[in-house]
């Protein structure tokens, strides 16, 4: 139970710093990915969690190989708790 | 495949209202120079307009969240500005027959330039670590190339002109310059991207307003331009281009949002 709890924890910070970097580049941004996520992937943004790649790829179609940028962005708001096995795992996996 | 297919529709009717526009400005001027003066005068209203609508659409849109919607308010205040300025433009040479150079109109198309380059700055600025000094250096090379010649030949050529004109003349050259660096890193910054097509409008647009400063510096010179002057084309263009450029994006950005009224369940 507590394994869960924090499993979630962990989920809702990976989700809150992509909520925040994308609403620092802007408010369509955020929308549009949101959007785009969903009916690209079918998925929504706490999905992201588990595929990070979805992200990527649908940053990559709006801003081109440089979106690259903006994952950096996200991985410093999860520097901090970087150590955690499955946010490390994240990183990794968006990174690709 | 649609995203292909509109994209491809919004191309040719972007080819389709360069030549429209092009070929109105050579007939108003076969017809003769009151034709071409009063047609350029005309034409400087809904084409200008039409780029302040769509960036006051693109600003309202973005809001004031982020960079980006901070970008497209600044922008929306440089397109306000050049919109004034060729409306100044036109009620000193209709209704008041003034010479247009220097005028009223210079102060709105100067302090337009300082918005622009703030949108560029905010618009690029999420994407500053991606920018290495090799790509501003690159930029600034091109932008010095362009601005040399053109600033020589404002300069060497206006030995008989006030001052004042001499050094408004001058502005236009330096600006141009400054705000094509941003452009240049635009393009190479979004290349793959589908917000590329905006800066690489935006990027030719600029282009086309250095040569047609370039040319308006010439053919005043010499006592040869007149409003409807064929190069007067060129700043038309580059007024169109900037619209598509804006109308692009607000569809790269617009049709999810408005697709998802409920955007707290996509979360």
């Amino acid at each position: 139970m507590k394994k869960e709890s924090m499993k979630e924890a962990r989920k809702a910070l990976v989700v809150l710093a992509i909520e925040k970097t994308l609403l620092e580049v802007g408010k369509t941004t955020y929308d549009e990915v949101l959007g785009k996520l969903y009916e690209d992937h079918g998925c929504y943004l706490a999905d992201c969690y588990e595929k990070p790649e979805y992200l990527a790829h649908v940053l990559e179609e709006l801003y081109g190989p440089n979106h690259t940028v903006i994952i950096d962005s996200i991985k410093k708001y999860l520097a901090e708790t970087s150590t955690q096995e499955d946010i490390a795992q994240f990183i990794i996996k968006i990174s690709e | 495949m649609q995203a292909r297919l509109e994209k491809l529709k919004s191309q040719k009717f972007l080819l389709f209202s360069l030549a429209v526009t092009g070929i109105a400005i050579l007939i108003a001027e076969y017809i003769g120079k009151e034709t071409a003066i009063v047609f350029a005068n005309w034409i400087f209203v809904p084409i200008p307009a039409s780029m302040l609508v769509l960036a006051i659409i693109s600003a309202k849109k973005h809001g004031v969240t982020g960079n980006h919607g901070k970008a497209w308010i600044a922008f929306a205040v440089f397109s306000a500005c050049w919109f004034i300025a060729e409306q100044v433009w036109l009620v000193e040479e209709l209704v008041y027959h003034q010479k247009t150079f220097p005028s009223g109109a210079d102060f709105f198309y100067i302090i337009g330039y300082p918005s622009y380059f703030i949108f560029a700055i905010l618009y690029l600025k999420p994407f500053k670590s991606a920018i290495s000094k090799k790509m501003i250096i690159l930029s600034s090379l091109v932008a010095i190339a362009v601005l040399v010649p053109d600033l020589y030949w404002t300069l060497e050529n206006s030995t008989d002109e006030d001052q004042f004109s001499v050094i408004l003349g001058a502005i236009y050259p330096v600006s141009d310059s400054l705000v094509l660096v941003p452009a240049i890193i635009g393009i190479r910054l979004f290349l793959g991207g589908k917000v590329n097509f905006l800066w690489t409008l935006m990027f030719v647009a600029i282009l086309l307003e250095v040569v047609a400063d370039t040319g308006f510096q010439y053919f005043s010179l010499d006592d040869s331009y007149y409003t409807g002057h064929p190069v007067d084309i060129l700043f038309l263009w580059s007024y169109i281009l900037f619209s598509f450029g804006i109308y692009d994006n607000i569809k790269v950005f617009g049709n999810k949002m408005n697709s998802y009224k409920d955007k707290e369940s996509l979360r």
